[in-house]
């Protein structure tokens, strides 16, 4: 009996033992300032929760009751108002809206954000809706925009990506200190859909790498990437002449004897252009027909193109483009920007040849989508599905010499 | 065994069962198949596309087109021959005129024109190559209360093709000089051949291609000729070559062989004069 009281204690010991799962406290985030629209017009937000609106003399609550409110701007300064008030601001006011706790939420445009509200007038008549927002929630909507985030063998790729868009964004935040807002909501910077594109493991990805940032030489490194590299990784100096890190130079995208991004649908593409598609790209843009000329005699029309200059990677760095008596040389985005039909796509990236398969037709045959700077994202998520850990494709495949920091 | 050590071997079970599930419940590790060669690209990998591109950067791509001038206008289904009208009025005010007309319109089959020239407006009636014709068509009015109906002696409208197919036959012989009197009134322009004879020397051709090489030029105009047994040749146009084939004085002939071009191989033919 005596055993059995001790091994009794010695279990119930054992139990005490097990590691209970504490809510470690966390170091804040920093908070980040995004733009979500510069507005001419009326517009309204509508708040799923209580706001708060601090003005000179007095708070004002909203998201109880009278939940939307509108924005427009006037002559001189802006106004916001719902049914029971008005408030009117001159041109330096810049105002927030701030969120009681942190379940708050609103809906601006259709899409829902957490976090507060800044506007500010802007010259020209233009309000900008700016979406001051904890860094990491932030995070959790930019990455499942940016990668595909359903599959579980993504998840060292979104982690990778989670760790990407956070260096990017704290360096975006430490150079616009003085800005009115840190980032655009777009490819201008990075793609921001709000909280209903959130995935659980995007989510995930992001709270796993809480504060994880690329490191390199002491200082957070410059963060690149793209959707496809087409085999061909390229030297940042090579698209921004200011930039020329060892980690971001041109070389090959390889995992052992096949490229990171060959399943990517843009690992090779290939386009047809007729003189008649050219023509109509010339109409478009400078209003001017050649084909459609009235001639008094039989004339005839010649369409070159010719590559001047490739980069280290491959990728067209100068165009030139002869048409009839129009003759010019393009330089790198240009490129792809140029070939764009009036109802069409850009060329997904400049890494291609251009060759004519008769008197009227041209075929373009490329690789890869997007610059080829830093990570390619469909190598990224291969090499996730192979097993790699987010470290290794960071440090190991993509910025070779970087490392990774824990910063908050 | 007892019962005890059997409860307490289950309950120990449980305990570490509830310690790290993981390992009982699937005992899988998570097998990757990564070795050092993923790391550490020894030799790059052989890609035709990329290969192309390093070996080859600066290539060239050139299209070429013609662009065409619009097609000759339509010629009109009539044509000017001199000939002779029956004139039953002139005068300087137009409602006149214009309810003359409108009354031969329902006395006549033939054509009325209501012409405006040299300050006069005149009604005139039919078209005829012949002056007894026009005679003829005088007396029949004289006869309906239009006294004052004369034959003036003018450029007539007559159908297209009647002239090419028999122009010998169809141009009007030699008239007599008509009533001095009314005559000068009338024909107020000198009437010019030039027009006719300029309409008469129009040549169709058909052109079926035009190329700024030479020896393509030649060697389609060889190909035409075998074709269509027709005359084929080619001109040169500041530094076009243009290849045409046959040469027709109408219009009609020319288009059948068009057709014919354009049905055997070339459906940009296209007819020029």
């Amino acid at each position: 009996m005596k055993i059995n009281i001790f091994t009794i204690i010695v279990l119930l010991f054992l139990a005490g033992c097990i590691p209970q799962i504490k809510e470690a406290a966390l170091t804040p985030a920093p908070e980040i300032r995004v733009l979500l629209d510069t507005i001419s017009k009326k517009d309204s937000i509508q708040f799923n929760n209580v706001y708060e609106l601090k003005a000179e003399e007095a708070k004002y609550e909203f998201g109880k009751n009278n939940s939307r409110i509108y924005v427009e701007p006037l002559e001189l300064g802006y106004r916001i108002f719902n049914e029971n008030r008005i408030f009117k601001f001159t041109k330096d006011d810049a105002i927030s809206f701030n969120s009681k706790d942190d379940k708050g939420f609103f809906t601006f445009q259709g899409k829902r954000y957490k976090g507060d509200i800044l506007i500010s007038l802007i010259p020209k008549k233009n309000i900008q809706i700016i979406n001051r927002v904890d860094l990491e929630d932030y995070l959790q909507s930019v990455v499942p925009a940016e990668m595909p985030s359903q599959k579980s063998s993504y998840y060292e790729a979104l982690k990778a990506q989670a760790i990407c868009a956070r260096t990017y964004a704290i360096k975006k935040m430490d150079e616009s200190k003085d800005q009115l807002f840190d980032v655009y909501d777009d490819h201008r910077d990075q793609v921001y859909g709000g909280l209903k594109i959130q995935t659980t493991l995007a989510s995930n990805a992001v709270r796993e790498t809480r504060g994880d940032v690329i490191m390199y030489d002491n200082k957070l490194a410059d963060v690149f990437y793209h959707s496809t590299s087409g085999g061909m990784l390229e030297s940042a100096e090579n698209v921004w002449p200011s930039y020329n890190q060892s980690y971001l130079k041109s070389r090959q995208d390889a995992v052992g004897r096949t490229f990171a991004d060959a399943n990517s649908p843009y690992f090779r593409w290939s386009d047809t252009l007729s003189i008649q598609d050219i023509d109509a790209i010339f109409n478009h843009k400078f209003n001017k027909s050649y084909l459609h000329q009235i001639v008094q005699d039989t004339t005839e029309l010649v369409f070159e193109t010719q590559v001047l200059k490739r980069t280290s990677s491959g990728r067209v760095a100068e165009l030139q483009i002869t048409f009839g008596d129009t003759a010019f040389t393009l330089h790198g985005y240009e490129i792809r920007d140029f070939f764009k039909l009036p109802q069409g796509q850009s060329l997904p990236s400049t890494l291609f040849t251009i060759k004519a398969i008769s008197d009227s037709l041209l075929v373009i045959n490329g690789g890869g989508f997007g610059h080829g700077v830093g990570m390619s994202q469909f190598g990224a998520m291969y090499m996730s599905e192979k097993g790699f850990k987010y470290y290794d494709i960071l440090v190991n495949k993509y910025f070779i010499g970087t490392y990774l920091k824990k910063v908050y | 065994m007892t019962l005890k050590q059997f409860i307490l071997l289950c309950i120990a079970t449980l305990f570490l069962l509830h310690c790290n599930p993981k390992t009982l419940l699937t005992g899988v590790t998570h097998t990757s198949d990564v070795d050092s060669v993923l790391f550490y690209q020894q030799n790059p990998v052989a890609d035709p596309f990329l290969d192309e591109i390093l070996s080859n950067p600066g290539n060239l791509a050139r299209l070429t087109t013609m662009i065409l001038p619009p097609p000759p206008p339509a010629l009109p289904n009539y044509k000017e021959i001199e000939g002779f009208r029956v004139q039953l009025f002139a005068g300087t005010d137009s409602i006149s005129a214009l309810s003359v007309q409108s009354r031969v319109d329902m006395d006549v089959n033939d054509p009325v024109y209501l012409i405006h020239e040299g300050g006069l407006f005149k009604i005139q009636v039919g078209d005829y190559p012949y002056r007894m014709d026009a005679d003829n068509m005088k007396l029949v009015l004289n006869n309906k209360g239009y006294d004052g109906a004369w034959v003036a002696k003018r450029m007539i409208h007559v159908p297209h093709d009647s002239i090419e197919s028999d122009s010998s036959t169809v141009l009007p012989p030699p008239t007599p000089p008509a009533p001095a009197a009314s005559r000068e009134e009338i024909i107020t322009e000198p009437v010019s051949d030039s027009a006719l004879t300029e309409t008469n020397e129009i040549k169709f051709k058909i052109q079926v291609m035009a190329t700024s090489d030479e020896l393509k030029a030649q060697q389609m105009e060889l190909e035409l000729e075998d074709q269509f047994s027709q005359d084929a040749f080619y001109e040169k146009t500041g530094d076009i070559y243009k290849v045409f084939i046959g040469k027709f004085k109408t219009r009609a002939n020319a288009e059948i062989l068009l057709n014919k071009v354009r049905k055997n191989g070339y459906p940009d033919a296209w007819l020029v004069y």
